[in-house]
């Protein structure tokens, strides 16, 4: 995460990551197609016991790398609809992008009840790709952005569920495991049946 | 660190995107005449004034013309064919208000006045830095999830009113802003927060364009929808009477009162 709070300095991580990435990754290979997850079966899915959980300093410290999200009220389904699309934010948050030339809205979203998950499968994802430049240039990249993209996407994804109305709650890095195995629906189910179950104990963090 | 910043400004300027082709920017003072044919727009944004060795802050307004269902297709097909390149052959529907170029500028506010296609837009963000040619223009929030549409009618000038700007992680005096943003750091991503503040209630506007009697724009509410450019998340302020957002995150349409996902 970027702790300056430096506008131009950030400008700048920003559009080095940026610019480091368009030179070395090959411009097909970022295109992606991203697509919905499929909603596994709620019957399938099970999450290990938080309520058990008493953190220790040590899992307090790392409460920004190993959490979950609560809200009470809300559905499986609806919280595994709104942990997707996060999800999708946090995979194409890029930071300081070039203004784009094309954006492919219109017809639903005009008109006064839009469908939900008009999310069309066609631009850019922070993805490497292929990386067309050297071992060297990889490294770089490596370096420079990759860094930067990840930590963009989880502060997207946290802004994102705070929007949306949930808390975040801090686990163990051991719990944390058991949460993100198996395939990304999997995952994901796993993160909507917590946020839909019973409300932590524990006190939430901030967004 | 100096040369990556150089090459960053080298890149963005190759990969300069062409801005919509009917698009026109009037220059400072220039005199507006008015083509039946063409819809105008105009809009103010405001400068955040910059501290120590780091200068203002100006903020370009990028707009997105929406779609028809047959040019929606026409996209579609073309990223069918070709995934990677489809958007260098597609036609351009961004519209960049840029700032540096504005018709009028007094002290942080700026006024920009531009002759568009006519249509429905949709405010998708702001823009930042130099902003004196569309590749130079890096996108600094897309309001993704929720923002604002407006018609811009042939032979009018729609007067899209002020179009302000904070940075989220720092306190700011704007009103329609000053609840909104989180006014910290917090780990979150970063982005800047954006509002409109309607013409009603805006700068007056110029006797040259008043004379040409400019039409307040009529907002609609615009719930989410993808962020294509990937830039900082973020949407619009609510906007009374037009835009507002449920306990989910969810946009209300305030003119209809329903909810939008």
């Amino acid at each position: 995460m970027i702790s300056n709070s430096n506008w131009t300095g950030r400008l700048r991580l920003g559009a080095a990551a940026i610019s480091a990435l368009l030179l070395l990754i090959d411009p097909v290979s970022a295109q992606t197609v991203i697509t919905p997850l499929e909603r596994p079966d709620l019957a399938s899915i099970a999450v290990p016991d938080m309520a058990s959980f008493k953190p220790t300093q040590s899992d307090i410290r790392r409460f920004d790398d190993y959490f979950y999200f609560h809200k009470d009220g809300v559905s499986y389904e609806r919280a595994f609809a709104d942990l997707d699309q996060c999800r999708r934010y946090g995979m194409v948050a890029q930071g300081l992008a070039i203004t784009p030339t094309v954006v492919p809205l219109g017809g639903l979203l005009v008109k006064d009840a839009p469908k939900p998950g008009m999310f069309d499968p066609t631009y850019n994802t922070n993805t490497f790709g292929s990386p067309l430049g050297s071992a060297i240039g990889y490294a770089l990249v490596s370096m420079i952005a990759a860094s930067y993209l990840d930590e963009l996407a989880q502060g997207t994804i946290r802004r994102c569920m705070m929007w949306k109305g949930y808390s975040r709650y801090g686990t163990s890095r051991a719990l944390w495991k058991e949460i993100d195995k198996g395939n990304d629906a999997e995952k994901l189910a796993r993160r909507a049946l917590l946020a839909s179950g019973l409300k932590p104990a524990m006190a939430a963090l901030d967004p | 660190m100096k040369s990556i910043l150089i090459l960053a400004a080298l890149l963005m300027a190759l990969g300069a995107p062409v801005v919509e082709a009917q698009t026109r920017q009037f220059s400072k003072g220039e005199a507006v005449q008015i083509d039946p044919n063409q819809a105008y727009v105009m809009a103010r944004t405001q400068d955040i004034r910059g501290t120590g060795l780091h200068g203002d802050s100006v903020f370009s307004i990028i707009l997105y013309r929406a779609l028809d269902d047959a040019e929606l297709a026409q996209d579609k097909a073309l990223a069918d064919k070709d995934l990677g390149n489809w958007k260098d052959k597609a036609r351009p529907n961004v519209v960049l208000l840029q700032a540096p170029k504005a018709w009028q500028q007094s002290g942080l506010q700026r006024l920009m006045v531009a002759a568009i296609q006519p249509g429905t837009y949709i405010l998708g963000g702001v823009g930042i830095g130099e902003c004196d040619s569309p590749g130079d223009c890096a996108m600094a929030a897309s309001l993704c999830m929720g923002t604002v549409r407006f018609e811009a009618k042939p032979g009018v000038i729609t007067d899209l009113g002020s179009v302000l700007v904070a940075l989220d992680d720092r306190r700011t005096d704007i009103p329609e802003l000053a609840n909104v943003v989180t006014g910290k750091e917090n780990g979150l991503s970063f982005t800047n927060m954006v509002a409109i503040r309607p013409a009603p209630q805006s700068t007056p506007v110029p006797a040259a364009l008043a004379a040409l009697q400019p039409a307040p724009a009529d907002y609609r509410a615009v719930s989410a929808f993808p962020n294509y450019p990937g830039s900082f998340l973020s949407r619009l302020a609510p906007l009374p009477g037009v835009l507002d957002y449920d306990k989910d995150g969810d946009v209300v349409d305030l003119k209809s009162q329903s909810n939008v996902r």
